[in-house]
C-alpha cells in the first residue's frame, strides 16, 4: 500500500495544470465567485484599521457580505473590539467570527489541523477556508511583533500538489490586506505560518454539495 | 516521521478506520475506497505530521472527513444520476433529462414493506390498506379509496394519517439499511438537531438513537414510541434518498 506516492487523490473540485516555481503541479481551487468588488481590510465606514479577521470573513463569504457590513453587526451583537484609536479597533476572535458567520447564514466550526494534509483535505473538500497564520512569516518581516503566534486570518482556496507525486507544494491564499488576487504560498512557508502557530482553521459546518 | 515509524502506527490503527468505514457504507468496495484515501492522505500528512495528538486521533479525523466526502458525493449522484438499470430498454429517451431525484425505496419495494409492517402488527390491517391503496394509486382522491372499503373518505385519510408516522418508524427501525448508511442517518440525526424551526429534542433524539441506530429494542426503551415517532419525521426530512417516498405515501 505503500510502495509509492504515486496514487491519485479524490478532489471535489476543479482541478487545473500549471507551471509554478519550476514544478508542473495541478492546482485545486474554489471557483470565484465574488459577487462584489472585494477591498483591503481597512475598508470601512468607522474608522477601524485592525479588520482584518472581518475583511477575511467577507473574502470566505465570496463578497456577498461586505467588511462595513460586518464591522457594524459585530458591533452590535459586541464581539468586536472598540478601543480610542481606530488603528486598534475592529478585532474580533475566532469564536467571534463563528458567531458572525453563524449570523451570516454560513455556520462554520473551528478545528485543529496537524499536517497540511488537513488543511488541503478541507480545501478539496470544496470550500474556502479561514487559516489563522503569523503574518510576519506571510509577509516575509521577521521584524514583525512575533513569529511563534497566530495573529492573522487568511482565506485558503487552493491546492497546488506535484503533478506527479500529488505531494503538497503549496496553498492559493487570499489575504485580507490585499484580496485582488491570490497568491501561492509553498509548503515550507504554510508550514511555519499555520501548522507551527497552532494550526488552526475555520471550515464550513456543512460543506456545500 | 519515517516510513517505518509511519507503517507500525498505521498498522495498529488500521482496525479502526476499517471498522468506522465499514460502519458508514453498507457498500464494501466503497467502503474500501474510502479505506484506501484515508491511507493515501494519513501516508501524505505524515510528512508534515508533528506529533501534537495522538497518531490514531489524527487518522480518525482523516477519516471522519473522507467519510463525510463520500457521501457528499454519493448524494450528489443521487442527486443528479439516475442508473440505466432502472430504466426500460424499451425508452431509452428516458436516459437524455437529468436531474430529477429518484425516490430509492418508493417504487419497488414500498408496497412489500407496508405490507410487511401491517402482517407484523406495526399497523393496523386497515391502515394496511389505505397506505397500500394510496401508494398505487396516488392520484386517487380520499372518497374513491374509501368507496372501496366501504368508509368515508375522510376516515381513510384519518387511517392513513395513523399509518404514516407508524410506518415511518418501523421502516427505520426494521429496515434501516435500505434506507441510507449508517453515516448518512447519523448525519441526518445531526441536522434534525440542528433544525431551525422543529428541532429534535433531547429526549426524542436519545430515543431515536438508542432504538434506531444502536437498534437496542428493550421493551423499556420501546415505551417511548411517541419520542420515536416524531424523531423519525424529523429525522426522515434529512435523508436524500427517502425523501421522496414519504410524499409518495
Amino acid at each position: 500500500m505503500f510502495e509509492d506516492r504515486e496514487r491519485l487523490l479524490q478532489i471535489d473540485l476543479p482541478v487545473r495544470r500549471e507551471r509554478l516555481q519550476g514544478r508542473e503541479v495541478t492546482v485545486a481551487c474554489v471557483p470565484d465567485t465574488a459577487a462584489r468588488e472585494v477591498r483591503p481590510a481597512g475598508a470601512n465606514a468607522f474608522g477601524f484599521a485592525g479588520t482584518t479577521g472581518l475583511a477575511t470573513v467577507a473574502l470566505y463569504l465570496g463578497g456577498n457580505v461586505s467588511e462595513n457590513e460586518l464591522v457594524s453587526l459585530g458591533l452590535s451583537r459586541g464581539l468586536c473590539s472598540r478601543a480610542d484609536a481606530g488603528a486598534l479597533s475592529g478585532g474580533v476572535s475566532q469564536e467571534g467570527l463563528l458567531h458572525l458567520l453563524s449570523d451570516c447564514r454560513a455556520p462554520a466550526r473551528a478545528e485543529r489541523g496537524y499536517s497540511l494534509e488537513d488543511l488541503a483535505q478541507s480545501v478539496e473538500s470544496g470550500s474556502r477556508v479561514i487559516a489563522f497564520v503569523n503574518a510576519g512569516e506571510l509577509w516575509d518581516q521577521p521584524d514583525g511583533p512575533s513569529l511563534s503566534d497566530a495573529n492573522c486570518a487568511v482565506v485558503i482556496e487552493g491546492v497546488a500538489r506535484d503533478a506527479q507525486s500529488q505531494e503538497i507544494c503549496g496553498f492559493l491564499v487570499r489575504d485580507p490586506t490585499a484580496p485582488d488576487k491570490s497568491v501561492f504560498v509553498d509548503a515550507a512557508r504554510t508550514g511555519r505560518m499555520w501548522l507551527d502557530t497552532g494550526g488552526w482553521q475555520i471550515v464550513p459546518a456543512q460543506p456545500p454539495l | 516521521m519515517t516510513d517505518q515509524e509511519f507503517a507500525e502506527q498505521w498498522r495498529a490503527v488500521v482496525p479502526q478506520v476499517t471498522r468506522a468505514c465499514r460502519y458508514a457504507f453498507s457498500d464494501p468496495a466503497l467502503s474500501a475506497d474510502v479505506a484506501q484515501q484515508v491511507a493515501v492522505r494519513a501516508w501524505r500528512g505524515a510528512q508534515s505530521f508533528r506529533g501534537d495528538c495522538p497518531f490514531n486521533l489524527w487518522v480518525l479525523k482523516i477519516t471522519r472527513n473522507e467519510i463525510n466526502r463520500a457521501i457528499r458525493r454519493l448524494t450528489r449522484q443521487r442527486v443528479r444520476e439516475t442508473p440505466l438499470d432502472r430504466l426500460p430498454e424499451a425508452s431509452p429517451q428516458l436516459a437524455a433529462p437529468d436531474a430529477v431525484p429518484e425516490p430509492e425505496l418508493a417504487a419497488a419495494s414500498l408496497p412489500r414493506l407496508v405490507a410487511s409492517a401491517g402482517a407484523s402488527g406495526e399497523l393496523t390491517a386497515a391502515e394496511a390498506r389505505c397506505v397500500l391503496e394510496k401508494l398505487e394509486r396516488p392520484q386517487a382522491s380520499w372518497d374513491e379509496i374509501g368507496t372501496l372499503f366501504g368508509i368515508s373518505g375522510a376516515h381513510c385519510a384519518v387511517l392513513h394519517c395513523r399509518a404514516i408516522p407508524k410506518l415511518r418508524a418501523y421502516l427505520l427501525m426494521h429496515h434501516r439499511d435500505q434506507i441510507a448508511p449508517g453515516a448518512l442517518i447519523e448525519e441526518a440525526v445531526r441536522l434534525a438537531a440542528r433544525d431551525s424551526r422543529q428541532p429534535l429534542t433531547a429526549t426524542e433524539e436519545a430515543t431515536f438513537r438508542t432504538i434506531v441506530l444502536e437498534r437496542n429494542e428493550r421493551p423499556a426503551q420501546r415505551r417511548n414510541l411517541s419520542a420515536l415517532r416524531a424523531a423519525c419525521a424529523k429525522v426522515i426530512r434529512y435523508l436524500p434518498c427517502t425523501a421522496a417516498s414519504p410524499s409518495t405515501l
